[in-house]
């Protein structure tokens, strides 16, 4: 099979999953206690505001009929409007934060796997040496800190005390000159987003940088000692071929397992992020609308989150068909 | 490399061959090995500090003197013009006054000592975080034995549910549930179980998967064993080792997540004392008073990697190829 | 001797562990001559491959060399001491190779390896040709291009179809014995002068271990390689070693030229061992197991090591630990050297004027006379046939299968999930569904008090018909008759209340015994389960362990307390707890060691002959089945072809693929005369299985199709040059093809034709298209693509046969 077909497969099997997400999304959202629809138009509201607000909004009808048709809607991509954003649609909304947290993620995870596999790699060739046991603390505590706090401690560190960087706001790298304080031409954007980028995207990597580390480590010691890596010796490969190549690949095998898993952990870090850096994104837009009940957008960003994740895990199942043979062509012998 | 000095299948008998040998389980076997771990060791040691601590705390007054007491809710005779606010630790100055021994670790914004709401923070952190794994564990681990068991359509649609909810970030599907049904503590508690379900139903329906098809349990089907007695002698006994494993690296990750609810101003509300909330309110004064951001920090990260300790040595001593 | 290639002396390699020292390899010395294959021999445990890994220092932590010279050509590979001081270093000669001088010079270029497992060995994110030419481009001083065609010619060479286009395939797209001959090829593309293999052959069938074993054949005689090979398997030993080192707990025991060895033994544990394992060539009355298991090689016993398994020991063995001295003067090349106190080069030590020693191995005949009930003699060629045998041959059926089948779903991975999907509702996708015919209606009996033996090769289903006879798996279709009632029709109750007459014994004794559960919970349960001896459940338990030759105070240790063989033991006690008549085994003793299985094949046998069991014996190994069964069923892809009384099919085989089977197994006798019948190719795909009779594919007899008309000699012609195209043998593509195949002249008529049109063909090279041509003149119409033959009894003939020659 090619892996255009296996990519075309994986994206049939996501419809179900994103179909159940919409349902379970919808069903939560509409079990709130109480009346919803108090909450959309203000507790000094009479009766008759009450009633033309449930039409307005469709909340008259029985909840299977307001289920398929946002079902209907979603289809075409319609998510309804906030309330919040003063009628503006979810979609618009959504897409205008997006970029955003998209390039907090890519840069986050870069600068996690950047660090992590050489780190891996290094503590797997030391084994139970000092650098190794350095390696295996770091990544400990790594996993054990909470981001928001490391974010905090970076804040302190380098905006207040040093004032290297700054502690809040991101620019995005591809926005006009003109709309940059303090930036004349395209080099100076760039500049100060990167700048920008540095602190939250250590903040929402750490988790992931420790967490790769240690199955980068553990993965790499497991297929070092396998047999083919011992005919591999027998033949004269240099250790550094081996670790570089032979066991290098099969080794990345549960690394790539192990960093869909932190996609979800990412997504929950970007809303952290976002909030101590105060981000416009959607970590914050979501709290905004929760914040605010603006149950449409609670629901738009929901499921696009969870588009995301998918989509994120698909990138990661396909790298790994990639990789290992068995899979893209049906793995079947096996 | 060892394995070639010892054949396969033999491995187990290393030291057997004294006659002199008495009954050894393989818990027991598991349980000295993670005795001579030293770094689960101290994971023991963090995880029975801080339980003492949040038990010391539900005795309240009487253990706890007074002044700590008086300081743990917003007294108006801490005036904030008494500069009693926002105090650095002991031998450290700001501008609010120097640290003193009422209050080894500072003051908070309102005059609050830090040490006393740390120490109070602890009973939410190990209430919640024992709490929603034990929930999250308990229904996790009965969907995936259910559906690892039954097969057929059964597991398919309790699969393709635990799909979903996995497929929305848990930090998410916490918060969506909570703007549904309020921002309480208690519904924190169930909102990070239901996170945890999809972990343990994955993990657990493998494990029942993998043990189903061992031969000890064909075995006993081909002696007629019944059913009933199969699932609870033999499969769920063999399956549970990596749900404890699981289940104890878990705490430590609910108490992240209830952490960082309480830091977006979900779950528990002010002035109950709790970490996450502190790390929030903290933020308004790091430059002043850093100090205020960095003990909760703290509190948090060693609890946490006590769990995360104690876990990685369970794993290795029930699983010793993990590791090295 | 000039022509010595390797000199390896006083070799110890040690593992420190948390428990002691395991001294794997404890002072071992042996050479290699240029050109000879030096076999390695010993059960489990006994440091072959740990010794074998040691002349590359190929030892990792916590593994260490401490003490030895090795010494290859002009190299120093090896010189160290250690002190006996605890904690002391290693001091190393400073004329040993460097770790760099050995990678660089020596792994690969001069020695290289072929491990056990071929799965294992080759890297699965590689394609062939990668890990191939990386190898040779490195170990040949080549430039990549050259390198892959080195590899292409060798894969060629060792019997790969179509070699160049498998080069872009990955490991897995391989069979286990295809996988064998990748890493041979790779073996032998560097050109060294030595090959160490371990265990090469264990992992895969006999039919494939005989190919493998005579493409090693030739390539050493071609390459004039030496080859050290580390085995457990004596058969093995007597094909393909000219002489032998036999290891017993880290120590080498004995050496000699593999004649020597097997008929002028020195030395008690190679009698021992010569002993324990049963004859593919002829009948065995009671195999002579070594008693007890092998002991740690962290303590080993003072003295002589084996004294305490013995059946020689006396006190001297006790005080004396006995160097490997010449015993015997042989010719210079094979000096035979034991290492036992019995031998006249040992007289100063007092072996003969101290006592018998009290060991149990020398009391076998008296104390475990119930264990084996006639001499442990060799009984002549053929054996004779009991009056027992006879009777149980004439008994009423136990068990009647007809028409059994068992179809797996072959739609696994990612294509199941699709289908799944479709009760989202969203997706209407229908997967075509494919099985695989792990059994294919199969029909037998089973008489009362026989035991009947089940054979074939790996993945030819006769574990799932087992698991299928007593419906631990459900069968497809058909009728499992136990005792007059059809289990295949029966409720889950009624089921499970019959299973007490019917118990299973599984292949791994490890993975059959819940590790949580202490041996008497595992010996009680079934009766728990049926309600069997109420309240004298433990008494029983105790009773049953000491039945099946454990002690009755190992009711409350748990199984990873046991060896392998007692292990084994408890799994028998527990089948017997509720009395059972019918007993299915799934190749019991395949995990175990030689003596150890002997034991366990002995205690069976008693076994039945106390309670009257109904055995069905399945094995993948001729020399067990025929030791142990009446009748024999040979399974064939899903399909029985062959049936027959013991005598008969080891006798006078019918099936082709029956003799094949038989010819293939070593003989553990190097003196044994044996003609393998060639076999091409690998087993078809269950999930596909060829057309008419499925062993057409392979069959050496092949029927000519009639309408062809060919003469017996005519056809035997073009049958092997159809062979030697699909194995792309080389000297059918050359001008001399005509001559070298057929010597007769090429056949007339319409398969002349074919035949000069597949030469020219071959000769440029065109494979593939000679092969579909011959393929579908002479392969395709034959009856035995056609027409499946019946499994019946043909006239005249003594058993039950499915060949469309009879």
């Amino acid at each position: 099979m090619t892996t255009a077909g296996y990519i075309g497969r994986r994206l049939l099997q996501i419809v179900p999953v994103l179909w159940f997400v919409v349902t379970v999304t919808f069903v939560l959202i509409n079990s709130i206690p109480g009346d919803p629809v108090r909450i959309l138009v203000g507790p000094s509201a009479d009766a008759a505001a009450i009633e033309a607000a449930r039409v307005q909004y469709g909340l008259d009808q029985p909840l299977y009929v307001r289920y398929v048709k946002y079902l209907a809607a979603i289809a075409t991509g319609d998510f309804g409007t906030s309330i919040h954003y003063g009628g503006v649609p979810v979609t618009a909304k959504i897409l205008e934060r997006l970029p955003v947290t998209l390039l907090l993620l890519v840069s986050s995870f870069t600068l996690a796997i950047g660090t992590a596999i050489p780190l891996g790699v290094f503590a797997a060739k030391n084994r139970n040496n000092r650098y190794d046991h350095l390696a295996r603390i770091t990544s400990l505590v790594g996993v054990s800190t909470p981001s928001f706090w490391v974010g905090l401690l970076l804040i302190i560190v380098f905006a207040y005390y040093t004032n290297l960087l700054p502690p809040s706001g991101l620019v995005m790298p591809w926005a006009p000159p003109g709309s940059v304080e303090g930036a004349t031409s395209r080099l100076d954007v760039l500049a100060t987003s990167a700048s920008h980028l540095i602190l939250p995207s250590i903040t929402l990597g750490t988790l992931q940088m420790a967490a790769i580390t240690r199955i980068e480590r553990s993965s790499m010691l497991e297929v070092l000692n396998k047999d083919y890596v011992q005919l591999a010796r027998a033949y004269g490969i240099s250790e550094r071929t081996i670790l570089r190549k032979q066991a290098f690949k099969n080794a990345q095998l549960p690394v790539l397992t192990v960093i869909g898993i932190q996609i979800t952990t990412a997504l929950g870090g970007a809303v952290l992020t976002e909030t101590v850096f105060n981000i416009n994104g959607m970590g914050n837009l979501i709290i905004t609308a929760v914040r605010a009940q603006d149950y449409q957008l609670i629901m738009g960003t929901t499921i696009f989150f969870a588009i995301m994740f998918v989509l994120g895990v698909l990138v990661v199942d396909v790298l790994y068909a990639v990789i290992d043979p068995r899979i893209s062509y049906g793995g079947a012998d096996e | 490399m060892s394995d070639s000095t010892v054949p396969a299948g033999e491995s187990t008998r290393v030291g057997s061959s004294t006659e002199e040998r008495t009954a050894v389980s393989r818990s027991a076997q598991a349980f000295r090995q993670l005795k001579r771990n030293s770094a689960s060791r101290a994971g023991l040691y963090v995880i029975g500090i801080v339980t003492l601590v949040a038990l010391l705390t539900t005795i309240d007054a009487d253990i706890f003197d007074y002044q700590f007491a008086a300081t743990f809710w917003y007294h108006p005779e801490n005036d904030p013009s008494g500069g009693e606010i926002l105090l650095p630790p002991i031998g450290i100055e700001n501008e609010f006054g120097a640290g003193n021994w009422a209050h080894p670790l500072g003051t908070d914004h309102r005059g609050r000592d830090i040490l006393v709401r740390l120490v109070y923070g602890t009973r939410i952190a190990v209430q919640v975080g024992l709490l929603a794994t034990g929930i999250g564990m308990t229904l996790g681990t009965v969907i995936g034995a259910v559906s690892g068991y039954y097969g057929g359509w059964v597991d398919d649609v309790l699969q393709r549910f635990v799909e979903s909810l996995y497929a929305i970030p848990f930090l998410i599907l916490v918060i969506a549930i909570m703007s549904a049904f309020g921002r309480e503590l208690g519904i924190a508690i169930v909102g990070v179980s239901i996170t945890t379900i999809p972990v343990f139903t994955r993990l657990i329906r493998s494990q029942v998967l993998s043990v189903r098809e061992m031969e000890y349990v064909e075995a006993a089907k081909a002696a007629g064993v019944r059913d009933r007695h199969i699932i609870f002698r033999h499969i769920i006994p063999n399956s549970l080792a990596p749900v404890l494993v699981q289940s104890t690296l878990q705490v430590g990750v609910n108490i992240l997540i209830v952490a960082s609810l309480s830091f977006l101003g979900f779950g528990v509300q002010p002035p109950t004392p709790s970490w996450g909330q502190m790390l929030a309110q903290s933020r308004q004064y790091m430059i002043v008073n850093p100090w205020f951001s960095i003990w909760p920090g703290i509190a948090i990260l060693v609890t946490v990697i006590g769990f995360n300790m104690l876990g990685d040595g369970l794993r290795d001593a029930i699983d010793p190829r993990s590791n090295d | 001797m000039s022509d010595t290639l390797l000199t390896v002396r006083d070799l110890q390699t040690h593992f420190v562990t948390e428990e002691g020292t395991i001294r794997a390899v404890d002072g071992i010395s042996f050479e290699v001559q240029r050109g000879e294959v030096l076999g390695l021999v010993g059960e489990s445990g006994a440091g072959k491959s740990v010794a074998a890994r040691s002349i590359m220092r190929l030892i990792d932590a916590p593994g260490r060399i401490v003490n030895g010279e090795i010494r290859f050509k002009d190299d120093l590979l090896l010189d160290v001491e250690t002190s006996d001081d605890p904690g002391a270093e290693p001091h190393r000669a400073p004329e040993m190779l460097s770790s760099r001088e050995i990678r660089e010079r020596i792994r690969g270029r001069e020695i290289a390896m072929i491990f056990q497992d071929p799965t294992e060995s080759l890297n699965p994110v590689f394609t062939i040709g990668e890990q191939l030419s990386e190898i040779i481009q490195l170990n040949r001083n080549v430039s990549r291009d050259e390198a892959a065609q080195i590899a292409v010619d060798r894969l060629r060479e060792v019997g790969i179809p179509e070699a160049e286009r498998r080069m872009d395939d990955y490991p897995h797209e391989f069979s286990g014995g295809m996988r064998q001959r990748v890493l041979i090829a790779m073996a032998f593309a560097c050109e060294p002068s030595l090959i160490v293999a371990d265990e090469p052959t264990t992992a895969l069938d006999v039919t494939v271990e005989a190919q493998i074993l005579d493409l090693v054949k030739e390539l050493t005689t071609r390459y004039e390689t030496s080859f050290i090979w580390v085995t457990h398997d004596m058969g093995v030993v007597a094909e393909i070693c000219d002489r032998v080192s036999v290891m017993y707990l880290g120590e080498i025991v004995e050496q000699a030229s593999v004649d020597e060895l097997f008929h002028e033994t020195r030395h008690p544990y190679t009698e021992a061992l010569l002993g324990s394992i049963p004859r593919p060539d002829r009948d065995v009355d009671g195999l002579s197991p070594i008693t007890g298991i092998m002991p740690e090689a962290i303590n080993p016993p003072s003295g002589c090591r084996f004294h305490d398994r013995c059946p020689d020991a006396r006190e001297a063995c006790v005080r004396t630990h006995p160097d490997t001295r010449l015993v015997e003067s042989g010719d210079d090349s094979s000096p035979h050297r034991a290492a036992c106190l019995k031998n006249d080069a040992f007289a100063d030590d007092g072996y003969w004027e101290s006592e018998p020693l009290d060991n149990g191995a020398n009391q076998t005949e008296h104390d475990g006379s119930r264990e084996t009930p006639t001499e442990q003699s060799v009984l002549d060629d053929g054996g004779v046939e009991t009056d027992t045998d006879r009777q149980r041959t004439d008994a009423e059926p136990l068990l009647e299968v007809r028409g059994l089948k068992k179809y797996f779903d072959a739609t696994d991975g990612f294509l199941s999930r699709l289908r799944i999907d479709r009760h989202g509702g969203l997706l209407p996708i229908t997967v075509d569904r494919e099985y695989v015919r792990a059994v294919d209606g199969v029909d037998f009996d089973i008489r009362r008090g026989e035991t009947i033996g089940l054979v074939g090769e790996s993945g030819c289903g006769k574990s799932t018909l087992a698991r299928t006879l007593l419906r631990l798996v459900e069968p497809t279709e058909g009728d499992i008759v136990f005792d007059g009632k059809n289990l295949a029709e029966m409720s889950g109750e009624e089921l499970r209340q019959s299973r007490k007459r019917m118990q299973f014994v599984f292949q791994d004794p490890q993975a059959s015994l819940d590790p949580r559960m202490t041996v008497g919970e595992i010996v009680e349960e079934p009766m728990k389960a049926h309600g069997l001896y109420p309240g004298e459940q433990e008494r029983r338990a105790r009773e049953l362990l000491e039945t099946v030759g454990l002690d009755a105070d190992h009711y409350n240790r748990y199984p990873h307390q046991f060896s392998g063989g007692q292990r084994q033991r408890v799994n028998l006690a527990r089948a017997l707890s509720v009395d059972p008549e019918f007993i299915v085994c799934d190749e019991p003793t395949s995990a175990l060691d030689a003596s150890v299985q002997a034991q366990v094949l002995n205690t069976m046998k008693d076994l039945q002959d106390e309670f009257g069991l109904t055995y069905l014996f399945i094995s993948h190994d001729l020399s067990v089945i025929r030791h142990v069964c009446d009748r024999v069923a040979v399974m064939y892809l899903g399909e029985l072809v062959e049936l027959a009384d013991k005598d008969d099919l080891f006798r006078s085989p019918k099936h082709p693929y029956t003799q094949a089977l038989l010819s293939a197994i070593p003989v553990p006798d190097p003196r044994a005369e044996r003609e393998t019948v060639p076999l091409s190719g690998d087993v078809p795909s269950p999930i596909t299985p060829p057309s008419g009779c499925r062993f057409h594919t392979r069959c050496p007899k092949l029927i000519a199709p009639s309408e062809l008309a060919l003469s017996e000699e005519a056809w035997e012609d073009v049958r092997r040059f159809l062979r030697a195209v699909q194995r792309e043998s080389r000297d059918a593509g050359t001008a001399d093809a005509r001559e070298t195949y057929f010597p007769d002249g090429v056949p007339s008529g319409e398969s002349g034709t074919v035949v000069e049109e597949a030469l020219s063909l071959t000769s440029e090279g065109a494979w593939r298209e000679a092969a579909t041509l011959l393929t579908d003149t002479f392969v395709d119409p034959s009856i035995c693509t056609t027409e499946d033959p019946a499994l019946d009894s043909p006239d005249g003939l003594d058993r039950i046969v499915a060949c469309h020659r009879y």
